[in-house]
């Protein structure tokens, strides 16, 4: 670090006491108090203070035009003593700090190092930034690729089951399948008990054993879950006989009542049955 | 405010920072979405396997309130499958319906909120071998509508051997009309 020593002769010097306040305020209290001494304005020196020490701050103000010439080849420019009336302890401990050339006086050797660290850093930050962006971006686009798998999962997985519609007024494919669920659970509660007796299978057997080698007229059938009631017509007595013999060997049935009579030059007979189960029961 | 480099490497890491934070909540965002997605499709496969199951069951509630308009649509579906033509005019007629108890439980209300419904349902002038279709088709195709009682008579007007099938079905719904 190149450093210049300026004959003292060159600079104004004060002692003020250290200010009560910190920061920018201080700095121009200080400011106002160092003018005040000064044989021209503030804006025509480089005004520099120490740190406090003993509550005491050592001020020096320098011609610009001076410090300017220097800023081109010198980092640091320093008087190169003080006057007699500051204590030389206080010079010795505080003399580096009077550096002319800061703030405005920046050597220029300083403000292209902070230029290029500035450019640096912008190159970094911008750098940085794409090289994420890019990540993000790809990382993004394989997860809608496989939001798009997941989405055509979803879909096959509707197409299994619901019907095939198409429309500007077609539903939703997930709204269409709760309609289907609620519906399904709806209807299949497991609650109810469905079939309490197979009716038709028990007609199916009757019809299975019936007489059909003898002319029989049905007049009417009925079947319940425990009762049958036949009337049919036959053409005489013996007819008649033969098919109470074979309907009384009705497979789970056995024959409650019968009656026979004649009507129009024909049989009419009627006969009922009831399971043999409920039979047994009853006797 | 003078604007100097360190101005621009402050606006330039700031502009940078808030790039980044942004890139990161697209695809925070996306992941969000693709859990989302994933999700679903689980909640999907659940579902589907639960219909899938549901429908391997036997029907046994009729669904809606609306049991009549079932009953007409099962019956004009036996005599579509029995190849009845022309279609009988045939009556199906609705009782009182009650509050459905299963067979040997209380008959006073149902928690469930199930209905049962009686119906009388008459098709006129069927051979014995449509009566016989029907019949296989109304306990093959469908098993809400349960026969209580099946009733042939003989149409005394017709000289072939045609036949009234009467027959008397129970079926359970659901009073909220679910």
């Amino acid at each position: 670090m190149r450093v210049h020593k300026l004959p003292s002769s060159e600079c104004a010097y004060a002692l003020f006491d250290a200010p009560s306040g910190t920061g920018k305020e201080a700095q121009l209290e200080l400011l106002y108090q160092f003018e005040a001494m000064l044989p021209q304005s503030i804006e025509d020196v480089q005004a520099v203070f120490s740190k406090p020490i003993n509550d005491k701050i050592i001020a020096c103000a320098c011609d610009k035009e001076t410090v300017q010439s220097f800023r081109s080849n010198i980092e640091v420019l320093v008087p190169d003593s003080f006057p007699e009336w500051i204590d030389i302890e206080l010079y010795k401990a505080h003399g580096q700090q009077l550096n002319l050339l800061t703030g405005s006086m920046k050597p220029f050797s300083s403000l292209n190092r902070d230029r290029a660290t500035a450019k640096f850093v912008c190159f970094t930050a911008i750098l940085t930034m794409l090289v994420v962006f890019v990540g993000v971006h790809r990382r993004i686009d394989q997860i809608k690729s496989q939001h798009a798998e997941v989405a055509g999962l979803i879909a096959s997985q509707f197409d299994t089951v619901l019907p095939k519609i198409t429309g500007p007024n077609t539903q939703p494919d997930a709204i269409r399948f709760a309609t289907l669920l609620n519906q399904a659970r709806a209807t299949r509660t497991g609650a109810v008990e469905l079939v309490q007796h197979d009716l038709v299978k028990d007609l199916a057997n009757v019809f299975v054993q019936w007489p059909t080698s003898l002319d029989i007229q049905v007049r009417s059938f009925t079947m319940g879950s425990e009762s049958i009631r036949v009337d049919l017509f036959v053409h005489d007595n013996e007819s008649a006989a033969e098919v109470i013999k074979q309907l009384s060997d009705l497979d789970g049935w056995s024959m409650k009542s019968r009656d026979m009579r004649p009507s129009s030059g024909k049989i009419d007979l009627s006969m009922s049955f009831i399971q043999k189960e409920i039979g047994a029961e009853s006797s | 405010m003078k604007w100097s480099w360190n101005t621009s490497a402050g606006v330039c890491v700031l502009t940078a920072t808030i790039g980044i934070v942004y890139a990161f909540g697209q695809l925070r965002n996306a992941q969000y979405e693709l859990n989302g997605s994933l999700d679903r499709l689980k909640h999907t496969n659940g579902s589907i396997s639960e219909y899938q199951s549901l429908v391997s069951a036997q029907q046994d509630t009729l669904h809606g309130t609306k049991p009549q308009q079932d009953v007409e649509a099962k019956i004009y579906q036996g005599l579509k499958f029995a190849k009845i033509n022309p279609t009988p005019k045939f009556q199906a007629s609705m009782q009182a319906d009650r509050a459905y108890s299963q067979i040997g439980s209380n008959r006073d209300g149902s928690p469930t909120g199930l209905r049962e419904q009686d119906i009388s349902i008459l098709i006129p002038n069927l051979s014995e071998y449509e009566i016989g279709q029907f019949l296989v088709f109304w306990r093959e195709h469908q098993h809400v509508w349960s026969p209580k009682q099946i009733k042939l008579e003989h149409d005394n007007g017709s000289r072939s051997n045609r036949y009234s099938l009467q027959l008397d079905c129970v079926a359970v719904y659901h009073e909220s009309g679910a």
